[in-house]
């Protein structure tokens, strides 16, 4: 009698042509009912598979592929397929829609982020806006909040890097090149276990690993920016090289809008795979911003930017894919005002390592670990109040999570503990247990309700303030210490996930309650920043949003509404935080007119957010040692404000339209597409806020206005 | 719960006083001023003349009257109840629509003494300004500026008893003989300048005690 041995075959399954994963890939054993399906990452395992055997390998779009099942770890390239994109796109549709089970979340593919119709440049982070929850507090910052949550709530990472403030001044500009990202996920709420540190939400990109064949690359020249992405073989590996700068502060003028602003940001990413089993990658992030201005007797000037790099190794062992990295990010900024005089400077850096082991098959438990040690700084002085905050907080947690699927449930819990310490002041421990829990009932093949609860904590936050909230541009981030606990949230998520003939339906009820969080007060007591640099508050947002994705035809979209309320609690009253935003309606179309021209356009629409503004005015008295008796202030003017209580105003409702058009043609062999849009078409002049001129006497009011209508013309070459 | 919502109890809106008053009461002055005016829109020309009022202070058993001389109210019968740590109590009442009476109390802090440096030593941006500690004083605004000059230069808010004042280069621009003056103030100047937090009960603004020394200084 012959014994075959079986087989545990593992592997990954790819696109020929680009190299990129390919998830939810069907394999299974002919004559067999045994299969399996990749996961994010193209990976399977199938156990009990005989040498004899064949592998069936399906994957729409893609031309099915047979291959025999081998004892070492197989990577199998599928050649795209001329098909219908509606299969493919309905294919991907269903397999999010059984597989994935986080609340409302969403992920943006390749495919996807260079269909989503955006202006001026496609920007991954700007399709967030059209997501119901998401809302931008001002043209000129992409910074967003979810569910009423801070922007420092929200956890943002680059091929699992954390960035912080990866903003740039306008949010004209995305901070990534569209064509150097891969993928991007966006957890609204509810995130898993392996993510943590955050209260609100997690942003998580990753870069496209290179064109495996031959070099590739494109070019992109608009009125106010330009970039360069280069992709192919190189070295035995893979590499991505992308940059980008502006060139706004020449183009505003025109507009009579003059900001001196200049920026870059470069992405660059490497892998190479010494074998099947082991993949190595490294991938770099740099950007800066500088903004100078000036006007009698101020000069402001002002500098951000990131340095981040990270080292990765994904490895194989048996039916576990272990995942592993190392990374450093490193953010500075600057701030300097001549008059009056004022220094804030923020620099910091993280070296983080983290890492997973996580099973091929879909069920099963899957473990890691999250260890950060920090550097922080922040140096204060405005005019004789000068303080200065060094500390190097550790943090380490340990995850854990099982996924099950049975009959109509699919249901996932998880842990993660963390401790975190910081020794400004006096050296602490803080220790968190974070619990989470999701459950997907599919009452049939398109239609699933779902629910999830979690608790979080944040022990990095900003020195956030309630006024100035909306205008920053970035925010200075440092550890919590002393008696400042790391902030707490409780989230809870019930909602129905709905497909549709032609794209999806998302209804979400959400409640994210926080027990303790800190904003910063308006001034701080330098001699006792233990106990005055924040302000210990309770609150909570609430909301249901509502989402309809039309991804077929030759219409496609989003539309999206939201309903929010966002409070912080007070000894027995309420009061706004300052992403309370009643109600929400983001709409956004493509219409391909013919298969090389599409039109697009989007609408915005918000109701206004809190302020805290001025209610009256007042003689500014000081005692004057030189006459001996009380003067008028001369310096700043002679006029100072009474202020309305926190978030006590509104301003009137934002709302915007952008139209552009997408041309494709080619020339000369080159793919050409000429991008035209036109942002606030019908130039509504939406309030950034109120400014008063008291150098004038009476005050004047001046409304600060945010974007007018401009145009915009661009021009994408790929080669 | 969101039929709930609109049944939370949110935050009222703070009232916006009509008038306000500025009266900083230096310890041993000989005239002591003191400002009642109005609360005006943020934008938009003032709506009148600074309002008619009576005004006292109470310091102890003593009332002592002050008297309207142009813009100020003014009290010149001597230094003999504005004393360190003494407890002072405030009433304007305004005699015109809207009527208020407007209240406050404060107490002057304690004695202090500018230790170093002495009258007539010569200073360098390296020296620093050393004073012995005023009882209930929570803070310390010193001004610097050349003897005869017109230039006023801004206030320095000192926060410890060891401050480097000449390190301000703001201050000793020129060669010449300085006047340092420096003023101690209770808890509720501080929070007035820095948190705009009244102390006038029915108004705005801010009554505050304050001790006041000086010394000259050269600068070469």
């Amino acid at each position: 009698m012959i014994f075959l041995l079986s087989l545990t075959v593992t592997g990954f399954v790819r696109d020929s042509l680009t190299g990129d994963p390919l998830p939810f890939t069907q394999i299974w054993v002919e004559g067999t009912g045994k299969g399996t399906i990749t996961n994010d990452e193209g990976f399977f395992s199938i156990s009990g598979v005989e040498p004899f055997q064949v592998l069936t390998v399906r994957y729409i779009g893609y031309r099915e592929k047979k291959v025999k099942p081998s004892g070492e770890v197989m990577v199998i390239l599928l050649a795209p397929a001329p098909i219908e994109l509606k299969e493919v796109v309905v294919k991907s549709r269903k397999e999010d829609f059984k597989r994935e089970i986080a609340p409302s979340k969403i992920t943006f593919r390749r495919r996807d982020v260079e269909r989503t119709p955006v202006l001026v440049e496609q920007d991954p982070m700007k399709s967030l806006q059209f997501l119901p929850g998401v809302t931008g507090r001002s043209d000129f910052s992409s910074q967003f909040s979810v569910r009423g949550g801070y922007p420092d709530q929200n956890l943002i990472l680059l091929d699992g890097a954390v960035l912080y403030n990866p903003y740039h001044f306008a949010s004209l500009f995305s901070i990534f090149d569209p064509s150097a990202i891969r993928k991007m996920e966006f957890f609204p709420g509810n995130f898993p276990v392996e993510f943590g540190e955050r209260l609100s939400s997690v942003l998580s990109f990753s870069t496209i690993g290179g064109n495996p064949h031959r070099i590739k690359g494109n070019l992109y020249l608009s009125l106010i920016s330009g970039r360069l992405c280069l992709e192919g073989p190189l070295a035995g590996g893979n590499f991505l090289f992308s940059t980008r700068t502006g060139w706004f502060d020449k183009v505003l003028p025109l507009f009579k809008i003059d900001i001196p602003y200049r920026f870059y940001d470069i992405i660059s990413h490497y892998h190479y795979e010494p074998s099947p089993e082991t993949r190595i990658y490294l991938t770099c992030f740099l950007n800066r911003d500088a903004v100078e201005i000036s006007f009698h007797p101020v000069d402001l000037s002002i500098e951000w930017g990131n340095r981040v790099g990270s080292f990765g190794i994904r490895k194989i062992l048996g039916n576990y894919l272990i995942k592993s990295h190392l990374s450093y990010s490193h953010f500075l900024n600057s701030l300097s005002l001549s008059f009056p005089v004022m220094e804030m400077n923020n620099p910091f850096w993280e070296v983080n390592f983290r890492g997973r082991i996580e099973s091929a098959n879909e069920e099963g438990i899957s473990a890691g670990w999250d260890a950060s040690f920090y550097d922080f700084t922040y140096e204060m002085n405005v005019i004789g109040l000068e303080y200065n905050i060094h500390d190097n907080p550790v943090r380490v947690a340990l995850f854990a999570k099982e996924r099950k699927r049975s009959g109509k449930f699919l249901v996932e819990g998880g842990i993660r503990g963390g401790m975190f310490t910081s020794k400004f002041i006096e050296r602490r421990y803080y220790w968190y247990l974070d619990p989470r829990l999701m459950l997907k009932f599919f009452l049939t093949e398109g239609f699933a309700l779902f629910t999830a609860g979690g608790v979080y904590h944040q022990p990095i936050v900003t020195l956030t303030n309630q006024m100035r909230v909306g205008l920053a541009t970035f925010y200075y981030w440092i550890p919590v210490f002393g008696k400042y606990k790391p902030e707490e949230a409780y989230q809870f998520d019930l909602g129905t996930h709905s497909l549709l003939p032609w794209g999806e339906f998302i209804l979400d009820g959400y409640f994210k309650y926080y027990p303790y969080f800190l904003i910063s007060p308006d001034s701080v007591d330098p001699q006792n920043l233990g106990e005055t640099i924040f302000e210990e508050k309770k609150g909570f947002s609430a909301g249901i949003s509502l989402m309809l994705r039309k991804d077929l035809g030759r219409v496609r979209g989003i539309l999206s509404y939201n309903l929010g309320y966002s409070l912080e609690k007070l000894d027995s009253v309420y009061r706004y935080l300052s992403f309370d935003r009643r109600h929400s309606v983001d709409f956004l179309c493509e219409y391909e007119i013919t298969p090389s021209l599409t039109f697009v356009l989007t609408w915005i629409y918000g109701t206004g957010l809190p302020y805290t503004g001025l209610r009256a005015r007042y003689h500014f008295w000081v005692w004057d040692p030189m006459s001996e008796e009380p003067s008028l202030r001369s310096r700043l003017g002679k006029w100072e404000f009474i202020l309305s209580s926190p978030n006590a105003m509104r301003l009137p409702s934002y709302h915007r339209m952008d139209v552009g058009i997408r041309w494709k043609t080619t020339v000369k062999n080159l793919s050409v597409k000429i991008i035209f849009d036109i942002i606030n078409v019908y130039n509504r002049k939406n309030v950034l806020y109120y400014f008063y001129d008291t150098q004038k006497d009476p005050p004047e009011e001046i409304v600060i206005h945010m974007l007018p209508l401009i145009p915009s013309l661009g021009v994408e070459v790929r080669f | 719960m969101f039929l709930l919502a609109g049944c939370f109890p949110m935050e009222k809106e703070k009232e916006i006083p009509d008038y306000m008053v500025y009266g900083i009461m230096i310890a041993g002055k000989p005239v002591q001023h003191l400002v009642v005016d109005r609360i005006y829109e943020p934008a938009g020309a003032p709506t009148g003349p600074f309002p008619e009022a009576e005004v006292r202070v109470i310091a102890d058993t003593d009332t002592i009257v002050f008297e309207k001389q142009d813009t100020f109210y003014v009290n010149q019968v001597g230094n003999g109840w504005a004393q360190p740590l003494r407890k002072l109590s405030l009433e304007v009442i305004i005699k015109e629509e809207p009527h208020e009476t407007l209240r406050s109390t404060t107490l002057i802090p304690g004695p202090f003494s500018i230790v170093l440096p002495m009258d007539g030593d010569t200073v360098d941006s390296t020296d620093v300004l050393i004073l012995t500690p005023s009882d209930s004083a929570y803070f310390y605004i010193g001004f610097v500026y050349l003897v005869g000059d017109t230039v006023r230069n801004p206030p320095l808010i000192i926060t410890d008893t060891i401050f480097p004042i000449f390190s301000y280069t703001s201050c000793f621009q020129r060669p010449g003989e300085y006047m340092i003056k420096v003023y101690a103030y209770p808890e509720e100047y501080y929070y007035f300048l820095v948190k705009e937090r009244s102390n006038i009960e029915n108004g705005f603004g801010i009554f505050s005690g304050c001790y006041e020394d000086s010394v000259r200084v050269y600068h070469p």
